[in-house]
């Protein structure tokens, strides 16, 4: 079974994302990133607890995808 | 890089490198949200694609969210699937949901958090869809 050579994931509780969108601390992200992200935070914020642990799994061909290029929260 | 940027906003992760087909790393029912960006697009078959939605399957929380946001159309030369999966259509990404036992929560219906997404000639090009964990 083949797997993507480039793979990261990481984890962070659900509020310290939302602590950093409030923060808008990736300054270099994209905005639109930023509005999805916020988007969806706002719309389902009750379903998240303190400590919730949140996984992002990214990747890339090639490409050094990093916290600030995936942007993400 | 993003160790940096942790260091930098004062936050602590876990950062791994490995597999997302594998996530052994995760016990069982642990994780609120999963999120993808423009990344399992990347697996390089549809077989691995499936074993990252069963071990989100396996990871999530009963009641947790599976968010992606990945292409719905081709938009690279190589988006043959020779070397990659590259887009999900929507026959692909409804099954994937159903045969893993997540709803689709949003993004494509009943509510549409999606209107930002990328368009090209008024055509969506861009996934926003949120996937939740069914209850059992």
């Amino acid at each position: 079974m083949t797997a993507p050579q480039h793979a990261y994931v990481f984890t962070l509780t659900a509020e310290e994302l939302k602590k950093t969108i409030r923060a808008e601390t990736f300054e270099k992200g994209s905005p639109r990133s930023i509005r999805k992200n916020q988007k969806f935070f706002e719309k389902y914020a009750d379903a998240f607890q303190p400590g919730d642990a949140v996984l992002e799994l990214a990747s890339g061909e090639g490409r050094n995808l990093t916290l600030s290029k995936n942007r993400s929260f | 890089m993003s160790r940096q940027l942790l260091e930098q906003v004062k936050m602590e992760a876990l950062i791994s490198q490995g597999s997302f087909t594998d996530l052994s790393l995760f016990d069982d029912a642990s994780i609120k949200l999963i999120y993808t960006q423009s990344s399992i697009q990347n697996a390089r078959t549809m077989a691995d694609v499936e074993m990252i939605f069963q071990e989100a399957t396996r990871v999530l929380m009963p009641d947790g969210f599976f968010v992606l946001w990945e292409s719905r159309v081709p938009r690279h030369k190589d988006a043959n699937r020779k070397r990659r999966v590259a887009y999900f259509t929507e026959e692909e990404m409804h099954r994937l949901g159903s045969d893993h036992n997540f709803t689709i929560y949003s993004g494509e219906q009943p509510e549409d958090i999606s209107s930002d997404s990328n368009r090209v000639g008024g055509r969506k090009i861009t996934w926003t869809i949120v996937f939740r964990k069914i209850l059992v």
